[in-house]
């Protein structure tokens, strides 16, 4: 484990943009995000469902209790939905190889598998879709990481990219036709 | 490149329009966005092309995704460790993917010969109990040749205790991936889930079970073909193991595919498989899971499992963007298949993956199927006994001792003791075997929850048989014996008339091994008129074989190969109550098969009818001898109900109803000396319930209403008995129903009101327990229509226009999802606009009527066929022009409506279909129309 100075200039470096600083905050952040899964799976606390945006807010807790650091919680979940996107994407990756891996797959999936790979969007598609779409509207892009991603809510999205609400929900909708069609193609 | 603004400007732009007009519907929509595109068509296009898909995206990521989390990634170093590792004969080669219970290779053969196949290494410790499962279930499982199924050829532990598989390697792709890829029609994805079902059933006559079947256990290869993976992984892991996920007690299961009776713990059994079959096949219908929602958890869906009835295949389809199949063709007998599958009670599901198989193949050859919708009539007769498991329990119990000291004492006769010894152990076991077979068998099949212990049974039973066969050499008596207990063994194995293990090939294979039995005693000289009996016995159960099997042919004809027998009989064995019984069982089931609809070669209605009386008249003789035996009581109950049953089908109402008036005698005589016989008790609703349809078309209302109040009683005390029986609470508000309407008709409005008040009061317990099930809020809705057709009755418009209106509000969510809904909504406006114009007020008449009309031509445009919404928009059209003949009259619009009615019932007319009472209402609407 990084000791308390690393955390904070990582943290520092990621901030200003440095994507090196931002990988090595990548673990800390994938264990918490999966420590909470875990326990929420587990039904350790009741009612407590595997959405993501407890997931993000409870890691959010975590972290900021041990870390002064974490504290700026619009940034914390920058970071947080940007995790989601790429461990989502990674995995996806990682099934997709496994698949073609010799062409075949004899294996029983574990009933997480089982879901995603029955019918449900698929990850690298809205992956490879949202990096056009950033292409053409950065803050679109932006907004889907927070909203599908991250879980936030519309207000905590706002405070996040630091535009108001209306812009917000005008986005999302513009972004989520686009997207939609562009995965329907 | 055919997407829509590729660049930032362009984007930007079409964002201007696009942000105006999102959030409106139509029409506003369409008028707003041609207005703004100022015909630029290519900019129309491209607006239109993303508002199809404004909600296309989900909110949020799902749970499921989300669980990707827990995926053990940083397994990956400690994997790859594996490769080029040995394992028993084989050396890994590559990774071929990961799962909840496993890690799986591909791996080849060291010692010479040239095998590839798949090495799964279970995530598993390996302790001596998992080692010693291993050693005794590894040969059965490798014995497990079927087409359809992956091939395990061994399993072991490695060097350093890690357990392993060997497995059949199947080029192929996940049956969820191949429905998606390929998109198969119906009769393929039907034909590939057959040849699944039949790998489950060869194994299931093994008396194994697969416990985790699921999409992902289903590979397709490259021609097509299905192969099933892991079978008897989840039992070798251990009846507390872990498959893929593991609950607080440790229960295996995958929860998405769990049945009710894996999460509640309770024993697992092929009914467990076919219940598990039966989620994959709706899901191959609809593309959609049976109970999972959008962001359910675990949790909740083992939940819904449990507690929630899933949605017809069809209407889940309709609710549906893009359905693989169409709705329409799911509705009716696929819809009735998949529910017939997926019932919550084991003991109401499929008996065996043979009979799913046979409806499936009924339904694809275009013949009737057995499963039955739930109609109200249906529910009624789901109320089985529920209180006698613990019964079941201590007897399940006392057989395990009893047929396993059957089986040590035949054993320790086998070993070869001192004779003497072995001759007196000898007839104990015939004794033993006796009583296993013929008393605690019959007890045992009535018995809910008994089928493990009935395969159990069955195992030993067979096992013991062939030896006493090889003992049996000229013993007559003995051959004898063994006709009788072939004959239960068979029952068990495969009876379709009785509780049974679903084995009908091993069931046939026991009844022949019977006759030879009969045959060689009887050529040893004993043949008597008992063993004439068990002879006759045999034949009706492999007509019943063949009968199910869709044989007619061998069917008839072993039927009457049995009654010829029963015949031949002497008149006092005939007379005999046992033997009686089954003779006149025998003369229903054939004439069952005589009255068979859609088989046009065999139908023989008279025939029947003919059979069915002499069974009667058996039994009515029988119940002279013996006026106290119980079971010649309810015998003679059967056939007064299906002499009903038959009347009521030839519309012969009087008859019909005499007839169960005289069933209603029997069943109330026999379950008022049965007073805690919940299934006696649920028979005399039956009977009541089926008298008020026969006595209404007999315009006895009167008679009608005691009737359907007496069911009513008789179904609310049950309901009081078992509150938490949400079946029951079911049948219960379809009951309300009906009592209410004809409360209603018979002009006893004031009556109705407090058994509506009752059923919404069970409606809403209902909705409580479900919040947000559709069939219960529209079965909500129907009961607030009751409400306003019982206040219009007694001249209350207002109170009644509110309680219609509350009907509206709880359809108008659901009229996208199906139908059926959305003409329960048009039905509603048209509700209103009536009392409107019944309470004066013309103009909401007119409003509230021309609405009614507008949605019913939509629904007969949209099905053209079905013909009850014809009916229901040529009953709108009338009353719209009544509104408009009323008041300031509007002739021009009265005499289109009018006329537009006129047209739908001369259209019924032309096809030979209009009814009586069509016809009454047809004339009604002439004297209105103002002559040209």
């Amino acid at each position: 484990m990084s000791d308390t100075l690393d955390i904070t200039a990582h943290l520092h470096a990621a901030r200003r943009g440095d994507a090196a600083a931002l990988d090595a905050l990548f673990p800390i952040v994938y264990d918490e995000l999966k420590r909470v899964a875990r326990r929420a799976l587990a039904g350790e606390r009741a009612g407590h469902t595997l959405q993501a945006t407890a997931l993000v807010h409870e890691a959010y807790l975590r972290l900021a209790a041990q870390h002064a650091d974490w504290s700026d919680r619009r940034y914390f979940f920058g970071i947080a939905a940007a995790m989601m996107r790429r461990i989502l994407v990674n995995h996806a990756r990682d099934r997709a190889a496994d698949k073609r891996g010799g062409g075949v797959m004899a294996t029983t999936l574990s009933a997480a598998d089982a879901v995603a790979a029955n019918g449900e969007l698929d990850v690298l598609e809205l992956h490879a879709a949202l990096e056009t779409l950033a292409k053409l509207d950065e803050r679109q892009a932006r907004v889907v990481e927070l909203k599908f991603f991250g879980g936030l809510e519309i207000d905590d999205i706002a405070e996040v990219v630091g535009v108001s609400s209306a812009t917000v929900r005008r986005d999302w909708a513009m972004a989520r036709m686009w997207l939609g069609r562009e995965l329907a193609a | 490149m055919s997407g829509p603004a590729q660049t930032p400007e362009a984007w930007a732009a079409l964002q201007r329009i696009l942000a105006e007009v999102v959030h409106l519907s139509e029409p506003a929509l369409s008028a707003r966005l041609t207005e703004l595109c100022g015909g630029d068509a290519a900019l129309h296009a491209q607006a239109l092309g993303l508002l199809a898909h404004r909600d296309a995206l989900p909110e949020r990521l799902s749970p499921a995704r989300i669980a990707a989390l827990l995926d053990e990634r940083d397994i990956g170093e400690t994997d790859d460790a594996w490769l080029g590792r040995r394992v028993g004969a084989f050396a890994l080669d590559a990774r071929l993917g990961r799962g909840g219970s496993g890690t799986v290779y591909r791996a080849r053969r060291t010692d010479g010969f040239e095998q590839v196949v798949a090495v799964k290494l279970l995530h598993h410790r390996a302790d001596a109990a998992l080692l010693r499962r291993f050693e005794r279930e590894r040969s059965i499982l490798a014995g497990l040749a079927h087409p359809h199924i992956a091939r395990l050829f061994d399993a072991g532990t490695a060097t350093d205790g890690t357990p392993y598989l060997v497995l059949e390697l199947v080029d192929g792709v996940t049956w969820d991936v191949w429905l998606t890829q390929r998109t198969p029609d119906l009769r393929t994805r039907l034909q590939r889930f057959i040849a699944v079902c039949e790998a489950v059933e060869y194994a299931h006559r093994r008396l194994l079970v697969h416990r985790d079947i699921k999409p992902a256990n289903i590979l397709v290869d490259a021609t097509g073909q299905p192969r099933l993976l892991d079978f008897g992984i989840a039992a070798l892991l251990g009846g507390e193991g872990e498959t893929t996920l593991t609950r607080e007690g440790g229960r295996a299961m995958t929860p998405a595919y769990a049945a009710p009776e894996q999460i509640r713990g309770e024993p697992v059994t092929t009914a467990t498989d076919v219940y598990a079959l039966g989620l994959v096949l709706y899901e191959t219908l609809t593309g959609r899971h049976a109970l999972r929602e959008p962001g359910d958890s675990d949790l909740a869906l083992m939940r819904a499992i449990t507690e929630r009835d899933a949605l017809r295949p069809s209407l889940r389809a309709a609710a549906a963007d893009a359905p693989p199949i169409p709705p329409q063709t799911l509705r009716g007998d696929l819809d009735n298949i998949v529910l017939a599958a997926i019932e919550k009670d084991p003991q109401r599901r499929y008996g065996s993956a043979r009979a799913l198989i046979d409806d499936l193949e009924a339904w694809l050859a275009g013949r009737p199927v057995s499963a039955r919708p739930h109609t109200p009539w249906y529910l009624l007769r789901k109320f089985a006994g529920r209180n006698r498991l613990a019964v079941a329990v201590a007897a399940v119990a006392a057989i395990g001792v009893l047929a396993a000291g059957a089986i040590a004492l035949w054993q320790a006769h086998a070993a070869g003791q001192a004779r003497a010894l072995a001759e007196r152990r000898f007839a104990q076991v015939r004794g033993f075997a006796g009583t296993v077979l013929f008393d605690y068998q019959e007890g045992i099949q009535k018995l809910a929850g008994s089928l493990p212990m009935q395969q159990r049974l069955v195992r030993d039973s067979l096992g013991f048989l062939e030896g006493l066969r090889a003992e049996a050499g000229d013993d007559r008596g003995l051959w004898a014996d063994l006709a009788a207990a072939y004959l239960k063994t068979g029952d068990l194995q495969g009876n379709p008339y009785l509780s049974n293990v679903g084995d009908f090939a091993g069931a046939a294979g026991s009844y022949a091994r019977a006759l030879e039995a009969l045959d060689r005693a009887a050529a040893l000289g004993d043949a008597g008129p008992s063993r004439q009996f068990v002879r006759a016995e045999l034949y009706a159960r492999q007509a019943h074989l063949a009968y199910q099997d869709t044989k007619l042919e061998p069917a008839r004809a072993l039927y009457e190969k049995s009654l010829a027998q029963y015949a031949a009989l002497p008149s006092d064995v005939r007379d005999d109550i046992e033997v009686t019984l089954e003779h006149a069982d025998t003369l229903d089931f054939y004439g069952d098969l005589l009255g068979r609809e859609g088989q046009a070669s065999l139908l023989d209605a008279e025939g029947a009818h003919a059979s069915y009386e002499r069974a009667r008249a058996l039994r009515a003789a029988a119940l002279a001898r013996s006026p106290d035996e119980p079971r010649l009581a309810y015998a003679m109950y059967k056939s007064e109900l299906r002499e009903g049953e038959y009347q009521a089908g030839r519309n012969d109402m009087r008859r019909a109803q005499a007839a169960l008036l005289v069933a209603l005698h029997t069943i109330e005589g026999l379950s008022a000396k049965n007073p805690d016989d919940a299934s006696m008790r649920r028979e005399v609703a039956l009977v009541y319930a089926r008298l008020v349809g026969v006595q209404d078309a007999l315009d006895d209302l009167d008679a009608s209403v005691a009737s359907a109040l007496k069911a009513l009683g008789i179904m609310e005390a049950m309901l009081a008995q078992a509150p938490d029986d949400d079946s029951i609470r079911q049948g219960v508000t379809a009951t309300q129903g009906w009592a209410a309407r004809q409360l209603i008709k018979a002009g006893r409005a004031a009556e109705a009101a407090p058994v509506i008040q009752r059923q919404i009061e069970a409606n809403e317990v209902r909705l409580r327990a479900a919040p947000g099930n559709p069939e219960i809020e529209y079965s909500l809705s129907l009961a607030y229509r009751r409400l306003g057709e019982q206040r219009a009755a007694g001249g209350d418009y207002a109170g009644a226009l509110a309680a219609h209106r509350r009907a509206l509000a709880l359809q108008q969510p659901l009229v996208a999802q199906s139908a059926e809904f959305a003409l329960g909504a048009a039905l509603s406006t048209f509700h209103i606009g009536s009392v409107a114009l019944a309470a004066g007020d013309v103009a909401a008449a007119r409003r509230e009527l021309d609405a009614a009309v507008a949605a019913l031509d939509a629904l007969v445009t949209a099905s053209p066929d079905a013909a009850s919404y014809r009916e229901y928009q040529a009953d709108a059209l009338a009353r719209q022009g009544d509104a408009w003949s009323a008041g300031r009259k509007d002739a021009a619009r009265a005499d289109a409506a009018y006329r537009r009615a006129l047209d739908a019932w001369d259209v019924f007319e032309r096809a030979g279909v209009l009814s009586p009472h069509s016809a009454g209402k047809r004339d009604a609407v002439r004297a209105r129309l103002v002559p040209r």
